[in-house]
């Protein structure tokens, strides 16, 4: 004999959740791909860098820009500085002179050199010195004037002009020697230069020229201040015809100048950004190679101004990279660049481990999943082989059982004269009770476990119940007065698990009655109320109630608080009522005091629609 | 109370046992045939000698043949009239008397032990069913 029930809900049920885990599961698998939002981040990351980078560059562009700019305007100013420094020493030696009616003698001069202290205070200053303007007629009383001071003094070199404008003092005198007599009226140059000065009553200078006394040959130029007979023609006054100048022109005081000097005097080229080179029309006057190239080897910024310098104009050319020496700045750009490309490569990175390691996780918990899913595969078995087994044996139990009632039954039956007879062995009709009893007993048990084990075993039909109905059937079951089941309030009519509630009612109602000491005085109330998603039914009784330490354990298989003579009490029902209100998701409770009866609370799910397959597994 | 003929198909000694007591006790008139399994109850039907049963009391549960084979080996798709048909069972499950929808001739549905009050009831229905006839 099997009954084999059928398979239950409970395996299917875990099955089907770890489907949905197993689709969570893939889509998180998705999730731990570098995704298009990780390229996105590095994407913008870079771009940001980018920007950043251009961004720097242009500020340090410019920066270096307007630095190069300043260092132009400054090397200018201070040549232009410098040029003015040394035309207040010819002015002031004109000052000297005019200030002695126009007499001049070497010793005064020399004096007045002296004064001057040119080493130290006119850097760059070959020397100072005087030029006399001297008719052609007049040249040889003039020479024998001036040998007189200077012996073996001589005019030279000999030209077609006729007039000489000889050099007659020039301090300091010896390094100076080869220009003293010199006739700056032979060469171009330092002829017309002298001649505007003449003409226009300024400080001029020369066109380059190699000093005579320069034994580097390096490009110079003289630098000449004209005084007059009458003091007012010069020093550039308005109003005075070139004629008048020329008429009263007496000669200059002028100081030969190397450009070199010049510079080196006036720049300090370890001080400088900028490359400098100087030229005169077409001749160059100095130049510098090798300046500051950037660290690509290119000037990068170049500028040329055109400067009116006594005369002459002179065109400045500044080549610099911009960057002032040891400076960082021009560095900053490419640390922005190098540093943000090494951040992108750090998310990069960053992005390519989680993401392993994200899929390292996914895969141990698919691992543990697929282990999970093995375990309550088994599991699921091994309850539905239990459940089976314990409907099998109960079962099977049932027969022999229901036999010996059956022959015990017979044979009080076959014995009945006997047993009715003064010579009936005392203990043999009370055996034969004792016998029908434990059979009865075993039965109740039997039934009890049968009624357990195919709790949640079939997967129920919903049908309406009205629990007002159910509750009075219940009631006229038991055989009691519809006093003593009392109905509190409204019952709701539901559609749920019919026969599984009956159950749990049936249950709890019977108890009631079951366990009164006298069951003509029980009463029971029964009352439900709504309660979230459940009917709280609220069962509660007069009984001998249950002390609180054993609240636990009532709901326990076979626990009986009573070792009761009733055959009919199996020790089962409320572990049914338990098992059935969990499968749905309920709770149940009591509430008691002993002596004073006990409430029983339970909470049923209104829409049963889902949840006994949410809850069975 | 009327004579019938009743096979009453059972394998378990103890269930024969009482059902001929019972029938014994409260219904002398009728002649209880015994089958231990559908194979001995075709078997005893073919054989023909012996009267035919008015009723037949059926386990659903037996070894070599049980209830549910019988009926479908000997009254499906054959000219055999089949008589009434009273299953016994002890599990009593909607699923046992879906496979005996198709017999029209199974009548009830008996959970076992079969006592007094099974057999008086089934005299009675039998005997008002023959009165009908």
């Amino acid at each position: 004999m099997s009954a084999r029930p059928a398979n239950g809900p409970m395996a299917r049920d875990a099955v089907l959740d770890l489907d949905e885990l197993k689709r969570q599961q893939a889509a998180l698998q998705r999730g731990a791909r570098l995704s298009r939002l990780h390229v996105a981040i590095v994407a913008a990351s870079v771009l940001v860098t980018v920007l950043a980078w251009y961004t720097s560059s242009t500020l340090v562009e410019q920066r270096a820009g307007q630095r190069f700019e300043r260092e132009v305007g400054r090397v200018i100013e201070l040549v232009e500085e410098r040029m003015q420094h040394y035309e207040d020493a010819l002015l002031s030696g004109v000052a000297s002179i005019q200030a002695n009616q126009g007499v001049v003698s070497r010793d005064r001069w020399r004096r007045y050199a002296d004064n001057l202290q040119l080493n130290e205070r006119y850097p760059g200053i070959s020397g100072i010195g005087v030029i006399f303007h001297v008719a052609s007629d007049e040249v040889d009383a003039f020479t024998e004037r001036a040998a007189v001071e200077n012996p073996g003094y001589a005019i030279h070199p000999p030209h077609e002009f006729d007039f000489r404008l000889p050099i007659v003092y020039i301090e300091p005198e010896a390094p100076n020697a080869a220009a003293l007599g010199l006739d700056v009226a032979f060469e171009h140059h330092r002829r017309t230069a002298a001649l505007r000065a003449r003409r226009l009553g300024t400080t001029q200078i020369s066109g380059p020229i190699v000093l005579v006394q320069d034994a580097g040959r390096t490009p110079g130029f003289l630098f000449y201040a004209p005084y007059y007979a009458d003091g007012r023609a010069g020093a550039g006054a308005q109003g005075v015809a070139p004629r008048y100048r020329e008429q009263r022109f007496r000669g200059l005081v002028y100081a030969p100048l190397v450009v070199e000097s010049l510079v080196a005097g006036t720049l300090d080229r370890r001080r400088r950004d900028v490359q400098l080179s100087i030229r005169d029309g077409e001749d160059v006057l100095y130049t510098e190679a090798g300046a500051q190239p950037d660290e690509d080897g290119h000037l990068r910024y170049t500028a040329v101004r055109q400067v009116e310098m006594y005369g002459r104009v002179w065109t400045f050319e500044f080549g610099g990279s911009g960057s002032a020496a040891g400076e960082s700045s021009s560095r900053l750009p490419r640390v922005v660049l190098i540093g943000g490309l090494l951040i992108e490569g750090l998310l990069v990175v960053l992005f390519w481990l989680m993401s392993r390691s994200n899929r390292r996780m996914i895969a141990l918990a698919e691992s543990m999943t697929d282990d999970l899913s093995r375990h309550a595969q088994a599991l699921a078995d091994t309850n539905e082989e239990l459940r089976n087994y314990a409907h099998i044996v109960s079962h099977d139990l049932q027969t022999p059982i229901r036999g010996i009632q059956d022959l015990a039954g017979f044979i009080r039956e076959d014995l009945s004269e006997y047993l009715a007879s003064n010579d009936a062995g005392p203990e043999v009709g009370t055996n034969l009770d004792r016998l029908c009893d434990q059979a009865a007993r075993g039965q109740t048990l039997i039934t009890g476990i049968l009624d357990y084990s195919s709790v949640g075993v079939h997967d129920e039909s919903l049908s309406s119940v009205d629990v007002r109905e159910l509750v009075e059937q219940i009631g006229a079951t038991l055989g009691v007065r519809p006093d003593q089941l009392v109905i509190d309030g409204d019952m709701p009519v539901f559609e749920t698990h019919a026969v599984r509630l009956g159950q749990v009612l049936d249950n709890l109602i019977g108890n009631a009655f079951k366990y009164h000491p006298e069951r003509d005085r029980a009463r029971v109330h029964v009352s439900v109320a709504r309660h979230g998603a459940f009917h709280r039914f609220t069962v509660a009784d007069n009984g001998p109630g249950i002390e609180p330490r054993y609240h636990d354990r009532i709901f326990d298989m076979f626990e009986k608080l009573q070792s009761s003579a009733d055959v009919h009490s199996s020790g089962i029902g409320l572990s049914i009522v338990r098992k059935s209100v969990e499968l749905l998701g309920g709770s149940v409770s009591v509430e008691s005091v002993a002596g004073q009866g006990a409430t029983f609370r339970f909470d049923w799910p209104v829409d049963n629609v889902r949840t006994a397959t949410r809850h069975a597994a | 109370m009327n004579p019938a003929c009743i096979l009453l198909v059972e394998d378990t000694e103890l269930d024969r046992y009482v059902a001929r007591r019972v029938f014994a006790r409260c219904w002398p008139e009728a002649t209880v045939l015994e089958a231990r399994d559908g194979i001995e109850a075709i078997e005893l039907l073919e054989a023909g000698d012996g009267p035919q049963p008015d009723l037949i009391l059926l386990d659903v549960n037996m070894p070599r043949m049980g209830g549910h084979e019988f009926l479908n080996t000997y009254y499906a798709d054959s000219d055999h009239e089949c008589p009434v048909v009273m299953m016994l069972t002890s599990s009593n499950r909607e699923e046992d008397r879906q496979l005996t929808e198709a017999f029209a001739c199974v009548q009830h549905y008996f959970s076992k032990p079969i006592d007094r009050a099974a057999v008086q009831g089934l005299a009675d229905w039998l005997g008002r069913t023959a009165r009908a006839s």
